[in-house]
């Protein structure tokens, strides 16, 4: 898919082939622009009670971006929309853990992908991301999170079965799952 | 050095034409879904000339366009732009497209895609800065520029917050400020209402003036009249070209190229079929001065009261499927400036509603309302009985109430169409069988049997939209709400889409539509005006498009029908709302003996869309 | 989820204050050190020194106190939660209250106090920088910041375009997004209510038509840029080029020696 896609971009091109096409700043735009929203309204409470554990559906807009138009668009899909978020609700905290979820998330599986863009390729694409996601979350938790918190690492390290890893499971299988059933349609729109 | 192409006196003085295709050929995709775009057009572009194209959707206008800017090079043929070949037998040009492509300009359909920053005095500057030019230079053309198109009051204000109509001014000015030797608009007017589009015209009268030359694609054909040239494409052919007088004299065959004629044009080819002694015309005062003397001195006008026709709401009232009762509603984040304010009608069940005002007067905010996606913040709405106030009411109400809203395709999300169609009837928790035999139907309504496993996204523009409204009957609503649902058809769709909504209103369906046209408004039973979120009339058309409420439709932006226009203009004395009734009225002015009472809104005339 | 919505991006303040004129590249970079620094308070000169500076930055503004509070507020929720968590996690100090298995210690009211409060003065540095900085200034500020980017051959140019064009976008998105909810709603769908399996359910329709309106968009948008001309960043010039006063090398340079100092009293 990757592929197609990209030779797509430059058929009947009347434009020197050098750095990004418009075409692909364009579409990576909208896409951040997808991503955006869904962090701004689209998120919701992921376990009903628990408010603060808000589940936001921008990771699968960069893992389609990932899929579609390879491993460079889905980075630039999984940090800017992120960016827009520096003064609201997360600030430095809440944007740099975003970024790292997602990031580690959508890079390996695309690359996968890009490899292999098979069903099978897809698959074992969200597997490995998924794995590397859950430790880059963990780490990244263990490393950060005590400098906002007076709470010394060990408690941080001590919330890792109880919070962080249940949490965390649940969101990568939601992305997952979501980026499956989002994919199938989607797919026709890109090629025509 | 960018730019500074434009003063070439040298390439500016050599020609004659600015853009010359020679039997071009383009294609999209390849293998089984290959799509001939272009198929050997031979077109040739005059300096200073104002062209029209037209054509049905997806003959291949946009694509032309694209290739007279310099956006796709063909597969076939030969390219010259500004007299320079940019595409031929050795291949792509890459310099000489850029050249070009500074010097053309492009606007085109959706002004949202077109304007590419957050303040409008930027996105001006956009294009400039691209050209590389020097700061005070972007300056002295972004003023010139806002001024040429009215909008300098708008120049630090944000674009995504302005009407359509102001938007597609700006992209205008976007283009304009690059100092373009050729203009192509590529349906600029396609989304706009009425006001809109004749800023629009407007604009391109004076450019024309100023020597621009200007390539105009559109739906309309009335702005085609005002073109040096008219192409109509078809198929990825140029199929007619000349004049507008010309192209619109082949009354037959336009038909079958998904276009009509003129109004003007139709009226003549009626009253000569008709026996009556007048030129065929596309030239409405021409047509004008010959009735003028076929009808000899005009009658003193009976002013049209009562008796000439009797409203609707005189005949027993059935039960009302809506009543919108003293409503107001406000946007959370709009500093407190109403989107409805104190807004009260009925409408009587199985009636059919037309609703016209100008862009930001309220009209889809009222629609929302009555599909109970929301609940006034004043007064209340009552549909079928139910009253919106409470969340548990307006969730019964959905899917009882269809609402088709501006560009529905937009909505389409599943991975085939019959999937899509069936969302609405599944989430009512129809039994699979009746899902399917409701989606059946309703495709078969709109004419897309046999596409049932194709995905929506692979359908062209036109069917997507019909796709989309499938989805909605196929609920089988007593109630069908549609907002503008024929914007940006061409006249074969639009008439389709009609012929679909008078037959589904025959089936005792009631329809309140919102539409930009005079003359659709005038074929539906009950008229409502809005003007600035207030009801300004509502009633039969009869009472609402009278030569009485000229002044003040024209007040909110609006208009009368062409009909109506024209007998004023004639000085009949009856009002007629349709062509037919139109031309029974001039008929019966000059020959009393065989005439015929015209009947308002009841002559019914598809074409006349 | 949220009903018809329109999203004000950038909640940009017209003034003309010092932090109004100031450079947006030595703004940013001054807002993100200060931002970095709270991680360095931990004493109680330390947290009055910032909040000092901080507020003496909101006077310079001008801005109305209300305004930064309004965009402080939405940081709120997550303050009582870490303060909650600080609260109950943190056992040093003294003992105050114990209630069955939840004890609060001194060291806990502490923390409480300390990491609520200098998140704020990050939070309000930020929303000065919003406040003051129109979105192109931002744009062009992180232009600026990609610039080493483009010197590795890396696109930065074409990303700050992509920022600017997704600035651009959101409003535009979001009406349509709040359209899809609408239109699904209204065919008996698109809402977001009980089991999580439901409420994924329903976010799927949604995101397939907003992605694939935002292609739509997108064929849009690349050919107008192609229209306009826009050939990457190189070729352009800037109507209002960036260049940095003395006030500008000024304010860095008193950064600095805000953050040595912060250091300093720890
Ligand atoms: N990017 C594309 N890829 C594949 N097919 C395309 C593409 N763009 C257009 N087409 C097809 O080429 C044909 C001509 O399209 P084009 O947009 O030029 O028609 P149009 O006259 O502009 O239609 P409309 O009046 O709806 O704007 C159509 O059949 C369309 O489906
Ligand atoms: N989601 C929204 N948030 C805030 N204001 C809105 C929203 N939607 C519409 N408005 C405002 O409410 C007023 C009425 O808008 P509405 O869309 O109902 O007008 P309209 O008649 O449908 O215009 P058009 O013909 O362009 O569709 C306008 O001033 C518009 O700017
Ligand atoms: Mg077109
Ligand atoms: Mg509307």
């Amino acid at each position: 898919m990757a592929s197609n896609i990209s030779t797509r971009h430059d058929t009947h091109s009347t434009t020197a082939s050098s750095g990004w096409s418009t075409k692909r700043i364009a579409v990576t735009a909208l896409f951040c622009a997808v991503a955006a929203i869904c962090t701004l309204f689209i998120e919701f409470p992921i376990l009903p009670g628990v408010t603060f554990l808000k589940y936001d559906p921008s990771a699968i807009a960069a893992l389609v971006a990932g899929f579609a138009f390879g491993p460079g668009t889905g980075s630039v899909v999984s940090v800017l929309p992120y960016l827009v978020h520096l003064a609201t609700e997360s600030g430095l905290y809440g944007t740099f853990m975003a970024i790292v979820a997602t990031l580690s998330l959508v890079l390996p599986a695309s690359l996968v992908y890009q490899r292999h863009t098979t069903m099978r390729g897809a698959i074992t694409g969200l597997v490995v991301g998924a794995v590397v996601c859950l430790a880059a979350v963990i780490l990244a938790n263990i490393v950060v999170t005590p400098l906002y918190m007076g709470a010394p690492r060990e408690t941080v390290i001590g919330m890792i079965v109880p919070v962080l890893l249940p949490f965390n499971l649940l969101k990568i299988a939601i992305n997952c799952v979501v980026t499956a059933l989002v994919y199938k349609p989607i797919s026709k729109a890109l090629e025509s | 050095m960018p730019g500074a192409g434009y003063t070439q006196p040298a390439s500016a003085d050599a020609m004659v034409s600015v853009a010359s295709l020679s039997h071009v050929t383009l294609r999209y995709g390849d293998g089984p879904r290959e799509v001939v775009a272009l198929n050997d057009v031979t077109l040739s572009i005059a300096k200073g000339e104002r062209l029209c194209v037209l054509g049905a959707n997806g003959s291949g206008k946009s694509t032309l366009a694209s290739v007279i800017c310099g956006l796709l090079a063909p597969d076939e043929g030969t390219v010259s732009l500004l007299g320079r070949e940019v595409f031929g037998a050795n291949g792509v040009d890459i310099d000489g497209y850029r050249l070009a492509r500074h010097e053309i300009g492009l606007v085109f359909q959706n002004p949202d895609d077109q304007i590419v920053t957050s303040i409008v005095e930027e996105d001006v500057a956009f294009g400039p800065e691209n050209l590389g030019l020097a700061p005070d230079e972007i300056g002295v053309r972004v003023d010139r520029e806002l001024r040429r198109v009215a909008m300098q009051d708008y120049a630090r204000s944000d674009p995504s917050r302005l009407s359509g109509g102001q938007q597609q001014r700006v992209a205008i000015a976007g283009a304009l400020a690059m100092e373009p030797r050729v203009l192509v608009l590529d349906e600029p007017g396609a989304l706009l209402d009425v006001r809109g589009r004749r800023g629009i015209m407007r604009v391109m009268d004076t450019l024309h003036r100023d020597g621009v030359t200007i390539v105009h694609i559109t739906h309309f054909v009335e702005e085609a009249l005002a073109a040096d040239r008219v192409v109509v494409m078809n198929h990825g052919h140029v199929m007619l070209e000349g004049t507008p007088e010309q192209v619109f004299s082949h009354g037959d065959d336009l038909g079958s190229l998904g276009l009509e004629m003129p109004f003007t044009a139709r009226l003549s080819t009626t009253l000569r079929d008709r026996g009556l002694d007048v030129p065929w015309t596309c030239d409405d005062d021409v047509l004008a001065e010959a009735l003028a003397d076929t009808l000899g001195p005009k009658q003193a006008r009976v002013d049209a009261d009562g008796q000439a026709h009797e409203p609707q709401a005189a005949e027993p009232a059935p039960r009302t499927a809506i009543q919108v009762d003293r409503v107001s509603y406000t946007y959370h984040d709009t500093d407190g400036r109403n989107a409805l304010d104190d807004v009260s009608f009925p409408v009587a069940q199985g009636a059919s509603v037309a609703i016209v005002g100008q862009t930001g007067s309220g009209k889809s905010t009222l629609m929302r309302l009555i599909c109970a996606l929301e609940a006034p913040d004043q007064g209340r709405i009552v549909v079928n009985g139910i009253d919106t106030a409470t969340r548990r009411n307006r969730r019964q109400l959905h899917g009882k109430v269809g609402y088709v809203m501006q560009h529905p395709e937009r909505q389409l999300f599943a991975e085939t169409v019959l999937d899509d169609v069936s969302y609405g009837p599944h989430n009512m928790g129809l039994a699979p069988e009746e899902v399917r035999r409701r989606c059946d139907h309703a495709l078969a309504l709109v004419g897309l049997v046999g596409k049932e496993d194709a995905s929506p996204f692979q359908l062209s523009g036109g069917q997507q939209r019909l796709c989309a409204i499938a989805g909605i009957l196929a609920m089988q609503p007593d109630t069908l709400v549609l907002d503008e649902p024929t914007a940006g058809l061409d006249p074969r769709g639009r008439a389709q889409l009609e012929r679909i909504l008078d037959d589904i209103h025959d089936h005792g369906v009631t329809i309140v539509r919102v539409t930009h046209s005079m003359n659709v408004a005038a074929r539906a039973q009950q008229v409502l005006v809005l003007s600035q979120s207030r009801l300004l009339m509502q009633g039969a058309p009869q009472d609402v498009f009278c030569a009485a409420n000229k002044q003040m439709l024209h007040d909110a932006g609006l208009g009368l029908p062409d009909a109506l226009n024209w007998a004023l203009r004639l000085g009949l004395s009856e009002e007629p709302l349709s062509m037919d009734a139109l031309v029974d009225a001039v008929m019966h002015a000059t020959r009393p003996t065989i005439s015929k009472a015209p009947s308002g809104a009841k002559g019914v005339d598809v074409r006349g869309v | 989820m949220f009903v018809a919505f329109r999203l004000k991006m950038g909640q940009y303040w017209p003034g003309q204050s010092i932090l109004h004129r100031m450079d947006p590249r030595a703004k940013a970079a001054c807002a993100l050190a200060i931002m970095v620094s709270v991680f360095f308070v931990h004493s109680v000169p330390q947290l009055a020194f910032a909040w000092a500076v901080a507020l003496a930055l909101v006077a310079l503004s001008r801005i109305p106190v209300g305004k930064v509070l309004e965009s402080v507020l939405p940081v709120v929720a997550m303050l009582v939660i870490l303060a909650v968590c600080n609260l109950l996690l943190v056992r040093t100090g003294s003992t105050l209250v114990r209630l069955g298995p939840l004890t609060i210690t001194s060291g806990g009211v502490w923390a409480a106090v300390l990491y609520s409060l200098r998140l704020v003065a990050a939070v309000m540095a930020a929303a000065l920088l919003l406040l003051t900085t129109t979105p192109t200034q931002l744009t062009d500020a992180f232009d600026a910041g990609l610039a080493p980017l483009s010197r590795l051959g890396l696109p930065g140019h074409e990303l700050a375009m992509v920022f600017s064009l997704m600035l651009r976008f959101i409003p535009t998105l979001a009406d349509e997004a709040s359209a899809i909810l609408d239109a699904q709603t209204s065919r008996g769908g698109a809402l977001a209510e009980g089991s999580v399996v439901r409420r994924v359910k329903a976010v799927v329709p949604v995101l397939v038509a907003l992605l694939a309106s935002s292609l739509r968009h997108a064929n849009g948008l690349s050919r107008a840029l192609d229209a306009r001309c826009y050939e990457g960043g190189a070729t352009r010039s800037h109507w209002h080029p960036l260049h940095m006063e003395v006030h500008d090398w000024l304010a860095l340079a008193v950064t600095v020696v805000y953050v040595v100092v912060l250091i300093l009293l720890g």
